[in-house]
């Protein structure tokens, strides 16, 4: 379980260094502004109003965020531990895939940047900081695996 | 606990720590302290200050953009695609026009909506430079947030829709737009998009952040609001009822106020109303009984004529209706 905790420590604290020295987006900043235009308004003032208010919202998808990455991590971890062989290529594997759908998923939004970088930059920015989170994650993951 | 598994958990304590101080870094910085402050009650000045103006944003931490690196580019159905930095857009012939804006989501007696006085140049005259195609329709903005709204070519075009940069004399707070910001005129504040960096001209109906969860923002309803007294006040003797109404860029031409529930009304008078763009400031003196519950009620008329809906309606998806009503406590 350490490994995996690490590996989303990792990937959070790669995310957080992203944000405050690049103004790069932060996952839950993608995920949300990819997903929640598609609430319909009827959805989407009553959900707010379940968890408390509009702030409250925010500050609960802030935090969980993290839990969400440090659980992602021991999940992967599980996972990683099962394979009996041809280990380390299959995680390569799984991080550019990982890596791939997320840009293709969260293209749209990849263009945003909290510093002002231009769309075309900040689309650059945001999809190369995803590739250094994700493998970050599963290098973490693999050398802690070994180490322990 | 073993050797190795002593220097996994130093490493993990260390990333755990450096990261609970980043994200002090980021929470220090987020809109948790200041989204959705509102400005109500006694003491609503005519032109709200920069700190007290209303906010209302999608983002867990707002955008601090840069200024040397921002860029504005009119693209899109253009014959001539532009780009502009601050120090271009600062060399236009800038001009101020006082404006207040409204939250969609503003409840009937809430405080989502603010006054200021800002400083920019006409979007049309932008526009023109860049010379609109002969099939550009609607105008789609977006912003370095990744937010994004449309409006009509039509709205873009009126003079009164701004490309502004200055609030209040001073440079645009990060918090509303910095260094530039749209401001719309009749339309909920969502439309006047903030940290705004692409003006896109297009031929489609393709929708922004809000519009495809289902808002309809590109027209303000006639609403008013009762500042003092406050609900369920006490008062006596000579009282002034006062507070504001606001309708967009339709002005109000009339604010009458009940003192009984709406049975009868009275025509407030109306202290400040600098344009059609801006809210009014509204009183009317009322001999309050020795005793008793009453109900103040107030309502507002547009300056075409138009009076406020009694009809009572939420603020989804076309913005709240309905008139406020405050209950006093009447004492000798």
């Amino acid at each position: 379980m350490i490994a995996g905790v690490l590996a989303g420590l990792s990937a959070l604290f790669a995310s957080l260094v992203l944000r405050v020295a690049f103004g790069v987006p932060l996952p839950i900043d993608l995920v949300s502004d990819r997903l929640l235009p598609f609430v319909p308004v009827e959805a989407f003032v009553p959900s707010l109003g379940v968890v408390g208010g509009p702030v409250l919202a925010k500050q609960l998808a802030f935090y969980s965020s993290f839990l969400v990455l440090i659980g992602l991590g021991v999940s992967a971890s599980r996972g990683y531990g099962r394979l009996s062989r041809r280990r380390l290529p299959l995680l390569a594997a799984a991080a550019v895939v990982a890596w791939v759908v997320a840009v293709a998923a969260l293209w749209p939004t990849l263009a945003s940047n909290y510093d002002g970088a231009p769309p075309g930059e900040a689309r650059i920015l945001s999809a190369a900081a995803l590739a250094v989170i994700v493998a970050l994650f599963a290098v973490v993951l693999d050398l802690a695996r070994r180490y322990r | 606990m073993n050797r190795r598994e002593l220097v996994l958990g130093a490493v993990g304590g260390a990333l755990a720590l450096g990261s609970s101080g980043l994200a002090e870094v980021l929470r220090r910085r987020s809109t948790f302290d200041y989204d959705g402050i509102e400005v109500l009650g006694r003491g609503v000045e005519r032109v709200t200050p920069n700190d007290r103006f209303y906010v209302v944003t999608k983002n867990l931490i707002d955008p601090r953009v840069d200024r040397d690196r921002w860029r504005l580019e009119l693209c899109g159905l253009v014959e001539e695609q532009r780009t502009l930095d601050i120090r271009a857009l600062e060399e236009l012939r800038a001009g101020e026009q006082e404006t207040t804006l409204e939250c969609i989501s503003n409840a009937v007696g809430r405080g989502l909506l603010s006054n200021a006085v800002w400083t920019g140049v006409p979007l049309r005259d932008l526009l023109a430079r860049a010379r609109p195609e002969r099939g550009a329709r609607r105008v789609f903005l977006h912003a370095a947030d990744g937010y994004t709204h449309s409006t009509s070519l039509e709205k873009a075009m009126e003079p009164t829709t701004m490309l502004v940069y200055r609030m209040n004399g001073e440079p645009l707070p990060d918090r509303h737009g910095f260094p530039a910001r749209l401001i719309v005129p009749g339309a909920y504040g969502e439309v006047s998009v903030k940290w705004i960096d692409r003006i896109e001209l297009v031929d489609d109906d393709r929708e922004g952040y809000y519009e495809k969860q289902g808002w309809q923002a590109q027209r303000v309803h006639t609403m008013s609001r009762i500042d003092v007294p406050a609900k369920d006040g006490r008062v006596r003797g000579s009282v002034e009822i006062s507070g504001v109404a606001f309708a967009g860029d339709r002005g109000i031409s009339k604010v009458e106020v009940s003192t009984d529930g709406g049975r009868r009304w009275r025509e407030a008078a109306i202290d400040y109303h600098p344009s059609k763009l801006t809210w009014a400031h509204w009183s009317l003196q009322w001999d309050a009984p020795r005793s008793g519950t009453h109900d103040l009620v107030v309502r507002a008329t547009d300056g075409d004529g138009e009076p406020q809906t009694a009809e009572e309606d939420n603020s989804v998806p076309d913005g709240a209706t309905g008139l406020h009503r405050v209950a006093v406590r009447a004492e000798a």
